[in-house]
């Protein structure tokens, strides 16, 4: 008779008891979690505190910049228009969407709460133009010059490099080793403009600037145009290749030396391996280690474009673009860009930390 | 009749002969190997016995044509007697031909085994590799097999080392694994560097069984390198003596130690510390080892040598030859203490 | 498994290059235009250089975003002026507006044949659209614009603010009025026009101004600014524009327009494409000229470049023509103990102008006088001879430099200068780097003064960083290089004096009025007064002040402007505020091979590099003006004087 409250007792006190071992699982759980990927999650909070950190600096050093964007739009506007400076600041006035008068931690604080909603801020000249759509815009085409730049000139310099190591006296190697040395020394705007002056002007193989010529083609998924773009991307390509290659030979070379000296290379050779193999599995698989950081840090840097060169050949690309904006003085927009920058160099730098534990079986420190 | 003609195989399954081993630097050249001539028995665990710098690893490696650059063999012949088949001249062969002679029918144990294999790949992968470079079309299951024998043969358990890195195993685990993959394609001869040098007493007793083991069971000759005296007693069947490039004594353990005609051996038998015994009563050798460039005229042990003449230091002694037993030495199989 | 991480890494790698360059396709596939005309006649493009917003120009003039040299072919108003020479050429109008008698009413009659590119009939709605979403100077003149039918429009003028007739044309002309097609923009434009009748009348006796007298505030303002704001950002299906070429296809480094067969001058346009390249810098734009890849540029180069590029390029012929404007130096008048009256004019008789003009831009033309409130040749076009003439002109004398330093306490010791209180004198001179001409002149005044005594030191910085600095208070220039008379707009004054008002008097920081005054409309203007006696403009004093007549100029014309001018420039010249060196020279690189109609023929077929500049007034002085697109927009082209020479 009186079992029912017992009853209904007991299957709360189960039903409790089974929430609070529920709980205490997962709370195990999540410590597990965090004890067992502490390396990960460290790297990853040290990241999210470097972004912060660069984020503020990029939007206070910014404001630092002497000059009054309205008055200097203003004279332009005047000068485009022919018509008197007073009408035109009227006209700048109206046209920018920027409120100079605005406090600067207000503009802070909308700044952070745009980010974080995915907007990485808006031209102050332009409706339409934000940081978003210039990076979706400039940013491919930068990459497609960097990147295939940087890994033809790793190929080939790593190539370069074990060979030198190999042999380590002949014609060749002296004659790589000038080579080296003058791609070195030599900056690599200025191989870009003598590439410009030979192959664009004097023997007009190569266009001179542009990244593709829509005089014979129109953008679209057509051969005219996948052709131009390519026959436009040669010389840019061509100068980063010749003054990078030099810099990956010797690091390859020296880490290649070192590895030569190593026990296991002669062990190898003495179990009949051929020399091919040594050179693929043992000596360029080890002496490259050093270099994958080195690679990664680079396809990071790539990301902030490269405006020198950019600049040289006139290649739309999301440096040019960046530096353009920043003498406009359109902030917004350049804060988002030079955050995106800072996020990709970051970012890869992360992921690149914890490949590299895949890629060297010695860095490994979590168990497997 | 069916004759069973089994050619019997060469009693030698290495003979070096006159073998001149130099390393030219830019300033100078270094002879580490001076007009060495010995052979080694099939069947047989023999000892090369020296300081270090007195030319054993270079002349073992000379046996496989790896000797570290930029050493080179100037002068000899070193010939090599196959169970089946021809004598190979080992420094005739050409670039194919030495990659399938490596560890098809001698291979090494090196020295630190520390860092002789790849530290970016597994020593099942490394193992699967030595077998493919060696064109052996053997199947992922007939390698394993193999791979559980050689293992067996060390006591090392498959399951767990196969798939390890090397920086993941201990020191006499690696020892262990580089005897093993020197067994891996049956070899004739197996030359040993120095295989115990970092290691403990215990560990270097067990992995010298495991060696002895595999000497009786499968009858694969042996070249032993060491400066341990103990172990060239224990283990080896014939033991010679190097210093500063030569070989000063060679023959039968037995031979060598009990008579200890040559002043050098003598000094070495003598520096061995005892078990029991005063440890300050040693008696090392006097002077200091021989600087490879500034040999002295005559017997390169003269300065060190308690019975030395007017003789030794003229001229170079020629070397003694009685059976398999040899001397290097002016006095040569006499008496002259 | 793991050993195939070496094999990933690679496969990655060519991946994200196969990825990047698949991008790169598809971005361009994405700001691709519709087709152009394939199979143009080379003979028949005329190329130039210019920069534009490259993510987009736009859909029409007044988004905001900067249409680059798409302004020359494809804008037009009701007229065109040419700055420099104030020449006003009919355009979508058919003939020089008409003023009443009394001139409270202006009359423009559009063409019959003007047509929006898109086919639609250019109306008289049109402008009227026009004039009531762009509140452009005009209209503070005007109580309304109306469209008395399709082809006739009527301007009412404010009788509370009145301007001369030859101003009237020349504010109508400045208007880019063919932009705001009325059936496009419908809805705002009957907003604005709304928002403008409802807001009060500004009383007869105020002296504010507003758009068609018409003061708004409170929320009509805001509504305003709402209209402003979505006509801003409307997006049309077609740039909307009435000139003679088209935008057909659009990169970020280059645009290409086709003609306009419905322009009201196709049959005299003998062009058939307009290539616009892009440029990074100034020697991408050098070599584009050497390597004959355009066709125009505007200014000059450094000498040397100058003939090179010439050199080279066989086709190429520069022209010079003036610049509305002079370059000197600018006094900062804070500085009250340095810069005494007597130092001030010692400074006017210690630079060798001609030699500091020769290094700074060989082709201006030298100039004797201080800063003077416009350049020589405006001078010398809206002053009287007599004013002209009686103007101060400073001769290269150093000996009368140091008499009249001695004269104002200055003392020269051990050949070093020093100051009436004893200490070493040591000038702060700073200027805009990326102006070459300014920096070498600033260069050079450092010179002659280290010859002539004066310690000194440049400070060069970009233009934002140096007016900064300039012209805030303790500033710590004590002189600047810069444009000491400049205009932007037409040359009828008073352009040159509100720019100086706005720019250059806050550099030299003259006195105002405190922003706090009692009369409003005089808060913060300028606060100074110049000798008038004599003259009807003067005030009971015989004084006539710099603010009161600055903004009512236009209301004179005949001997009254030239009489005001005369005051003004005697006035501002007398206060020696900066030293002028010379007029500014500029010109423009035309390939003359390509091109039929280059006028001062006679000259370049001799001598490519022509020095001489037209004299003002004479036939050349307007040809040359037109060939500066900057100056005439694309005129030359539009009017038929520029053909290909095919």
């Amino acid at each position: 008779m009186n079992e029912r409250p017992n009853g209904t007792k007991s299957a709360f006190a189960a039903a409790a008891s089974a929430v609070g071992r529920w709980f205490a699982a997962a709370a195990q759980w999540v410590g597990r979690f965090f004890v067992r990927y502490w390396f990960f999650i460290k790297k990853i909070l040290i990241a999210i505190v470097t972004l912060a950190c660069s984020t503020i600096i990029i939007f206070f050093i910014l404001r630092l910049i002497p000059g009054d964007v309205v008055r200097e739009y203003a004279l332009s506007i005047a000068q485009r228009r022919g018509i008197s400076y007073d009408a035109a600041y009227e006209i700048a006035v109206n046209l920018l969407n920027y409120d100079p008068e605005a406090p600067i931690f207000t503009q802070f604080f909308k700044y952070v709460g745009g980010l974080f909603q995915g907007n990485l801020g808006a031209s102050m000249y332009v409706d339409g133009v934000t940081a978003n759509s210039l990076i979706a815009q400039r940013l491919p085409w930068t990459l497609l010059i960097t990147s295939v730049a940087l890994i033809i000139s790793f190929l080939l310099g790593t190539a370069i490099g074990a060979f030198m190591a190999r042999k380590r006296r002949g014609v060749a190697n002296v004659l790589l080793n000038g080579y080296i040395v003058t791609s070195g020394s030599i900056p690599d705007y200025l191989l870009g403009l003598l590439l410009v002056l030979l192959f664009a002007y004097t023997l007009p193989i190569f266009p001179a600037q542009g990244n593709y010529d829509i005089s014979v083609c129109t953008p679209g998924f057509n051969l005219p145009f996948i052709g131009s773009v390519l026959y436009h991307a040669c010389l840019p390509i061509l100068a980063y290749v010749l003054s990078q290659t030099g810099s990956w030979a010797l690091m390859m070379r020296g880490s290649a030396i070192g590895v030569l000296g190593e026990d296991y290379i002669n062990a190898a050779r003495a179990r009949g391996i051929g020399n091919m193999t040594i050179n693929r599995k043992y000596l360029k698989r080890n002496a490259m280690l050093p270099l994958v950081t080195s690679f990664a840090v680079t396809f990071a840097a790539l990301f902030g474009g490269s405006t020198l060169m950019e600049s040289i050949f006139n290649y739309p690309g999301i440096g040019l673009e960046l530096a353009q904006r920043i003498g406009q003085k359109d902030y917004f927009v350049v804060q988002g860009i030079m955050f995106f920058s800072s996020f990709m160099v970051i970012a890869i730098n992360l992921i690149t930390d914890c490949i590299y534990s895949l890629i060297d079986p010695r860095i490994r420190e979590t168990n497997k | 009749m069916v004759e069973n003609q089994i050619v019997q195989p060469h009693e030698n399954i290495v003979e070096i002969e006159h073998a001149v081993i130099d390393y030219p630097l830019r300033r100078y050249t270094i002879r580490a190997v001076t007009d060495v001539s010995l052979s080694l028995k099939r069947g047989a665990i023999t000892a090369l016995v020296g300081e270090s710098g007195s030319g054993k690893t270079t002349l073992a490696s000379s046996l496989l044509r790896c000797i570290s650059e930029p050493g080179i063999l100037s002068g000899g012949e070193v010939r090599f007697y196959p169970a089946e088949g021809a004598p190979v001249e080992v420094l005739k062969l050409s670039p194919r031909e030495i990659d399938r002679f490596r560890w098809e029918k001698v291979s090494m144990v090196f020295q630190a085994a520390q860092s002789a294999l790849n530290p970016v790949y597994t020593v099942r992968a490394q193992f699967e590799e030595t077998v493919r470079e060696h064109g052996m079309k053997w199947s992922r299951e007939r390698i394993e097999q193999k791979m559980r024998e050689v293992f067996d043969y060390v006591k090392l358990d498959y399951d767990r080392v196969a798939r390890c890195y090397p920086h993941e195993l201990s020191g006499g685990m690696k020892q262990r694994v580089m005897i093993a993959f020197s067994l891996l394609l049956d070899p004739e001869l197996i030359i040993l560097d120095e295989p115990t040098t970092a290691l403990d007493v215990i560990t270097q007793d067990y992995i010298f069984s495991i060696l002895k083991r595999i000497n009786r069971e499968k009858g694969i000759s042996m070249l032993l390198m060491t400066h341990d005296i103990g172990i060239v007693a224990k283990f080896a069947d014939y033991v010679g003596v190097l210093y500063a490039g030569r070989l000063m004594e060679f023959g039968s353990v037995f031979d060598v130690f009990r008579e200890r005609r040559h002043p050098y051996t003598k000094g070495l038998i003598r520096a061995t510390p005892s078990l029991i015994g005063d440890l300050e009563a040693l008696k090392p050798i006097g002077g200091s080892p021989p600087d490879l460039r500034n040999l002295p005229q005559g017997c390169v042990f003269s300065p060190r040598c308690p019975y030395c003449t007017d003789a030794c230091r003229e001229r170079e002694p020629d070397t003694a030859v009685q059976g398999g037993r040899c001397i290097k030495c002016i006095h040569g199989f006499e008496e002259y203490e | 498994m793991k050993k195939r991480m070496g094999k990933i890494f690679a496969l990655v790698a060519a991946a994200a290059c196969m990825v990047c360059m698949c991008l790169g396709v598809m971005t361009g596939c994405t700001q691709g235009a519709e087709l152009g005309t394939p199979g143009t006649n080379p003979d028949k493009v005329f190329r130039v250089v210019g920069s534009w917003e490259k993510t987009g120009i736009g859909s029409h003039y007044n988004s905001g975003t900067n249409i680059g040299p798409v302004q020359y072919f494809a804008i037009e108003g009701l007229y065109q002026y040419v700055r420099s020479t104030d020449e006003i050429y009919p355009m979508l109008a058919e003939s020089m507006p008409v003023h009443s008698e009394d001139g409270s009413t202006t009359t423009v009659t559009i063409r019959e044949n003007a047509k929006w590119q898109n086919g639609e009939d250019f109306t008289a709605k049109d402008v009227f659209a026009f004039y009531y979403l762009n509140h452009t100077v005009v209209t503070n003149y005007l109580l309304s614009v109306e469209a008395k039918d399709d082809k006739t429009v009527v301007f009412h003028w404010n009788s509370n603010r009145t301007c001369a007739n030859e101003v009237k044309d020349l504010l109508i002309a400045q208007d880019m009025s063919g932009t705001v097609c009325y059936n496009e923009f419908r809805s705002y434009v009957d907003e604005a026009y709304q928002i403008v009748s409802e807001s009060e009348d500004i009383p007869a006796d105020s002296t504010t101004w507003g758009a068609f007298n018409k003061f708004s505030k409170g929320e009509l303002l805001d509504r305003l600014n709402v209209v402003m704001d979505n006509y801003k950002a409307h997006k049309t299906s077609w740039f909307v524009a009435t000139g003679p070429f088209k935008v057909t296809k659009e990169s970020p480094t280059q645009i290409i327009m086709e003609k306009n067969p419905l322009h009201w001058n196709a049959d005299n346009i003998g062009f058939e494409q307009i290539q616009i390249l892009s440029s990074s810098d100034t020697n991408q734009t050098y070599n584009l000229l050497t390597q004959d890849r355009i066709d125009y540029m505007d200014g000059l180069a450094p000498i040397d470049t100058l003939e090179a590029i010439l050199a080279q390029n066989k086709q190429m012929a520069h022209l010079k023509m003036y610049d509305p404007g002079s370059i000197g130096v600018l006094f900062n008048m804070e500085k009250t103990d340095l810069w005494t009256d007597k130092v001030r004019e010692a400074f006017q008789y210690l630079f060798n102008r001609e030699e500091i003009k020769n290094l700074a831009n060989p082709y201006a033309i030298t100039s004797y006088f201080p800063l003077l409130g416009m350049a020589d040749s405006e001078a010398q076009r809206w002053m009287t001879e007599e004013g002209y003439d009686a103007l101060p002109r400073y001769s290269h004398d150093t000996a009368k430099a140091e008499a009249l330093l001695q004269e104002a306490g200055w003392k020269k010791i051990d050949g070093k200068w020093h100051d009436q209180g004893g200490k070493l004198v040591d000038l702060t001179i700073g200027t805009d780097k990326t102006h070459a001409g300014m920096s070498s002149i600033a260069v050079a005044v450092q010179a002659e003064l280290q010859n002539f005594g004066i310690e000194s030191s440049v400070k060069m910085t970009d233009w934002g960083a140096w007016y900064a600095s300039a012209s805030m208070d303790n500033s710590t220039y004590d002189m600047s290089v810069y444009w000491t008379d400049l205009n932007m707009s037409f040359s009828y004054p008073t352009g040159t004096y509100k720019y100086f008002d706005s720019l250059m008097a806050n550099v030299v920081h003259v006195n105002r009025y405190p922003t706090e005054y009692e009369i409003p409309e005089l808060a913060g203007a300028i606060n100074e007064e110049f000798d008038a006696q004599g003259s009807k403009f003067a005030d009971a004093n015989g004084k006539v002040n710099f603010s009161t007549y600055v903004n009512m100029m236009y209301a004179y014309s005949g001997d009254d402007i030239k009489e005001l001018v005369d005051i003004y420039n005697n006035g501002i010249a007398s206060k020696l505020w900066g030293i002028q060196f010379y007029q500014n020279v500029t010109g423009s690189f035309i390939n003359v091979g390509r091109i039929k109609g280059v006028p001062e023929e006679a000259l370049w077929s001799q001598e490519r590099n022509v020095a001489t500049v037209p004299a003002e007034g004479t036939d050349d002085f307007y040809k040359v003006a037109c060939t500066n697109l900057i100056y005439a927009n694309g005129v030359a082209i539009t009017h038929g004087m520029y053909q290909p020479n095919a």
